[in-house]
């Protein structure tokens, strides 16, 4: 676990706050604003009653002075659950220098769930290729933590490519209530609807923050000979040039993020490049400072 | 086509480079795995295709680019039909006109046909060209030397002798000819060689020294080379015998139904005539020259001619009856009996008169005249020491067939004849010198003459190389040394023909000694020589009007400058030689025909090696053209080509 989380790394995210954006429902009260009504100390309006409101929510106070049912709304903060999921398939076990995609997207997970799991947020874990492979449930607390730190060191060993979609929509049926789901992904699915889950967990009221871990030799193809090329999901090898190519490969992999950035920004949800040769604390620190 | 350096196309296999290097470098790509290979299927799927193209264009590219190097190492060339028409080419028709090629076939010899062929030839080059025209009869000649003119090379082709009796000397021509072509500016050297290649050629034993230079034989023959030839002659009995002389004549080659005749021609005018019976393999013939005959030469023709009449004919030497002995007395005296000749004129004078008889004349050596050695066969010095203006007569007067016998005695000057005829003598004279005591003469042939003896001698030392000792003194030095000199032979006596050293002449072996001495000095001189060949003939002063009288008839009068060598003997034949219009009996010769070209089947060329190509009629056939200019081209624009699609590549 040490080598996912190093002890320096925590030490300095130990400051930072995260706060959700949106307000969440939580089990837990805490730090986050409760979008339901409900008893609270903090009160926010009154509307009429309706047939099927708990009749415990009447405002006789107000029924007093008025004369009419209305239903007493309060606005409080609640304790936020947090769905990290990491894409573990082959693709995400190469990098082109002493860190692989996966390692990277593993510490950025876990410096999340130590922030969140510090504030008192609920955290579970997900891992995925072209379904879901390992699964903590939501809990906070440093024996979680702790866990789930293990789990994002050893996650299961996947021969399988990368399936979004599949992958994602069955995140969604256990991601339950409306929280935030962090997907660590290189996003190799290269389907249509690879990304359009992630509409469907932004409608389930869900903040959704897509990393999109890249390897810097991915972006830019750094190679100068002839090579012969060999995928890691099964892809027919192929010998090319690099040199002769590099130019048409940087255009479609900008484009292809590019469109990755497109396809999630326009469902609500965020979306950050995270590059492998960047140290993680900044890709943390634009993660937890545009939340 | 064919290959300058043919052993250079063994680096073909390097051909295999580039393809190898292909190969190796497709085992030899860099491993590397990318987790983003989809892009680059999706872009190189558009590519592949192109690439797959490019890559087996470049490998083809280098490999050809490999093989056109190689091959222009190899220096190719290609043969083309009518490449003459083409370029300026420097041409030395190597001609044989030896006798074989005055076959007739169809109404023309073959010299004429390959005189046509070879203007044919020439009217095919382009302006500029030059043209050489070595003829191989022996022995060659450059009939043209490098000459741009092509009509004049065609028409000086056409005056070559159709019916010439030459021998052959083709590989001489052929190595005159590559010289002539070495000294062309021209760069396209051709040999065109026109023979029939029968035996006489000897082509079989040439080495063709061809220095690069691209020779091709072009046989002429005749279809018919069945032919006839007087091959022999033999000469029986004497003419001064009552039945006259009989020939014997052997005919040689394929005896046709058509009778055929020998006849006799005598002095230009024929005399007799027999048929001919056809005996094994061939056939004969006898004539008889009735007795009283005094030619010394007549001539035999087969009759009717056949595919080449030049060998039909055929001169015969009779040989003179009459020996005429010119003894020149170095010792004259007012009594007869005391000259130093008196011996010998009453030897000659008392022989018996069975062979051939003897003319003397005695001259005392200040009487001495040009026209007394001309006229004699046999010059007798004895103890004379001439005057040396006559030594170089003496000379050309042995040259041309005479014959010299020097006695020795106190007059000689040992000195003078070591110097002048030195060449001549088969040996030296040293220091006379008077014996204390007798010696003995001693001969296997005469063993009588051990009865003589001998005090005072002048020896003989350094006898000549072939020179024969017929009698020595019994102490071993030579006392008689012949040799042959040229056409004639020379005697050397180391005693006196008189009394004054030696009682010989008082001997009865004296006679025979002296009659053996001449016969074998005055033998019949074997005058038969081949055609062009050179013929000494006797020196004459310059008031005297030579005459050489030719097989046809033709009378050629001799320069003073031509007396020596008469080189007039292209007819073969009968020649005599008149000396102010009347015969001399060793003065005539006859020309036989070359041995070897009376044989018309053709060898045909030598076999085609890396220098000789044997072609059947066109010298066009077989012309090279270098292809490695446009090799080096190809392979100039595949280098471009391979730039290219490397720059394609990489696009």
């Amino acid at each position: 676990m040490t080598h996912v989380l190093e002890p320096e790394l925590a030490g300095r995210l130990a400051g930072l706050t995260f706060r959700a954006k949106r307000t969440v429902d939580g089990l837990l009260a805490g730090m986050h604003r409760s979008p339901h009504r409900g008893p609270s100390a903090i009160f926010k309006e009154h509307r009429a009653y309706r047939p099927g409101d708990d009749p415990r929510l009447i405002d006789w106070r107000a029924f007093a002075r008025s004369d009419r049912y209305s239903i007493k709304h309060f606005e409080h903060e609640t304790q936020l659950r947090g769905t990290l999921a990491l894409d573990i398939s082959p693709s995400m076990r190469w990098g082109s220098g002493d860190v692989s995609k996966l390692d990277y997207a593993a510490t950025l997970l876990a410096a999340l769930a130590y922030v969140l799991t510090r504030q008192g947020d609920a955290v579970s874990l997900i891992t995925f290729d072209a379904a879901v492979r390992d699964r903590l449930p939501a809990r906070s607390g440093p024996a979680h933590l702790d866990y789930m730190m293990r789990t994002l060191a050893e996650p299961s060993r996947s021969t399988s490519a990368t399936a979004l979609h599949s992958a994602l929509d069955e995140l969604i049926e256990r991601a339950g209530r409306m929280g935030l789901v962090v997907i660590a992904s290189d996003l190799l699915d290269l389907g249509d609807d690879a990304l359009d889950p992630v509409a469907r967990i932004q409608a389930r009221g869900h903040q959704t923050i897509v990393l999109h871990v890249m390897d810097p030799a991915e972006l830019e193809l750094p190679y100068e000979q002839p090579m012969h090329f060999e995928g890691l999901e099964g892809e027919a090898p192929v010998e090319v040039d690099p040199k002769g190519l590099r130019r048409r490969y940087r255009e479609e992999i900008d484009a292809f993020v590019a469109s990755c950035q497109r396809r999630v920004v326009a469902t609500g949800g965020r979306y950050l490049l995270a590059r492998t040769d960047t140290p993680p604390e900044h890709a943390l620190l634009r993660l937890l400072r545009d939340g | 086509m064919g290959f300058g350096l043919p052993w250079a196309l063994a680096g073909l296999v390097a051909v295999a480079i580039p393809v190898i290097a292909h190969l190796l470098r497709r085992q030899k790509l860099p491993k590397q795995t990318l987790p983003t290979i989809a892009f680059l299927h999706r872009i190189h799927a558009t590519r592949a295709a192109r690439l797959r193209v490019v890559d087996m264009l470049l490998l083809i590219t280098r490999a050809l680019l490999v093989m056109a190097l190689v091959l222009v190492a190899a220096a190719p060339y290609r043969v083309a039909q009518s490449s003459l028409l083409d370029r300026q080419h420097a041409l030395a028709i190597v001609f044989d006109d030896s006798m074989s090629m005055a076959a007739i076939h169809e109404g023309k010899t073959l010299i004429e046909r390959a005189a046509d062929s070879s203007i044919e030839q020439l009217e095919r080059l382009p302006e500029g060209s030059e043209v050489s025209v070595v003829l191989s009869g022996k022995p060659p000649r450059v009939w043209v030397r490098r000459r741009t003119d092509l009509e004049m090379a065609a028409t000086v082709l056409d005056e070559i002798d159709p019916r010439s009796t030459r021998g052959d000397a083709l590989c001489d021509a052929v190595r005159t000819a590559v010289e002539l072509l070495l000294e062309s500016e021209l760069s396209d050297r051709r040999l065109l060689g026109l023979s029939d290649f029968a035996p006489g050629t000897r082509a079989d034993e040439c080495e063709w020294q061809t220095r690069g230079i691209r020779v091709v034989f072009e046989t002429v023959s005749t279809p018919n080379p069945d032919n006839r030839r007087i091959a022999s002659v033999e000469v029986l009995g004497e003419r001064e015998s009552g039945e006259g002389m009989r020939l014997e004549v052997e005919i040689a080659g394929t005896v046709t139904p058509t009778p055929q005749k020998i006849r006799l021609r005598q002095k230009g005018q024929e005399t007799y005539e027999t048929p001919v019976e056809a005996i094994d393999g061939g056939g004969g013939a006898v004539l008889t020259i009735p007795a009283g005959s005094t030619d010394a030469v007549v001539e035999l023709r087969l009759d009717p001619d056949d595919v080449l009449p030049a060998d039909n004919v055929r001169g015969v030497l009779l040989g003179s009856d009459t020996v005429h002995v010119l003894l020149v007395d170095g010792d004259p005296h007012p009594d007869p009996r005391k000259r130093e000749t008196a011996f010998l004129s009453h030897a000659l004078g008392v022989a018996p008169r069975s062979g051939r008889s003897c003319a003397v004349e005695t001259l005392d050596a200040q009487d001495l005249s040009e026209s007394a050695i001309i006229r004699s066969d046999v010059l007798v010095l004895a103890n004379a020491t001439l005057d040396e203006k006559w030594l170089p007569l003496i000379q050309r007067f042995v040259s041309g067939g005479g014959s010299l016998w020097i006695t020795a005695g106190d007059r000689i000057n040992p000195r003078a004849y070591g110097s002048v005829l030195r060449e001549l003598l088969p040996g030296r004279y040293t220091a006379t010198r008077m014996e204390a005591r007798p010696v003995s003469l001693q001969s296997t042939a005469l063993p009588e003459l051990a009865q003589a003896k001998v005090q005072g001698r002048t020896p003989i030392a350094e006898t000549a190389l072939g020179a024969i000792v017929t009698a020595r003194f019994s102490d071993g030095s030579p006392a008689m040394v012949e040799h042959r000199y040229r056409s004639g032979r020379v005697a050397m006596f180391a005693t006196t023909v008189d009394d004054a050293w030696t009682d010989l002449p008082y001997q009865p072996v004296f006679v025979p000694f002296v009659l053996d001495t001449l016969s074998r000095l005055a033998g019949r001189t074997d005058h038969a020589v081949e055609p062009h060949s050179a013929v000494s003939l006797p020196g004459s002063t310059s008031s005297q009007r030579i005459q050489v009288v030719t097989p046809t008839g033709r009378t050629v009068d001799l320069a003073e400058a031509d007396r020596v060598s008469f080189r007039d003997t292209g007819e073969i034949g009968a020649y005599r030689v008149l000396v102010n219009g009347v015969h001399g009996a060793r003065f005539a010769f006859v020309v036989n025909a070359p041995p070897g070209e009376s044989d018309l089947v053709t060898n045909g060329p030598p076999e085609e090696d890396g220098g000789v190509q044997t072609v059947a009629s066109d010298i066009s056939e077989g012309v090279e053209q270098p292809l490695a200019p446009w090799l080096l081209l190809f392979a100039i624009v595949l280098l471009f080509a391979e730039l290219w699609l490397r720059q394609i590549r990489r696009r």
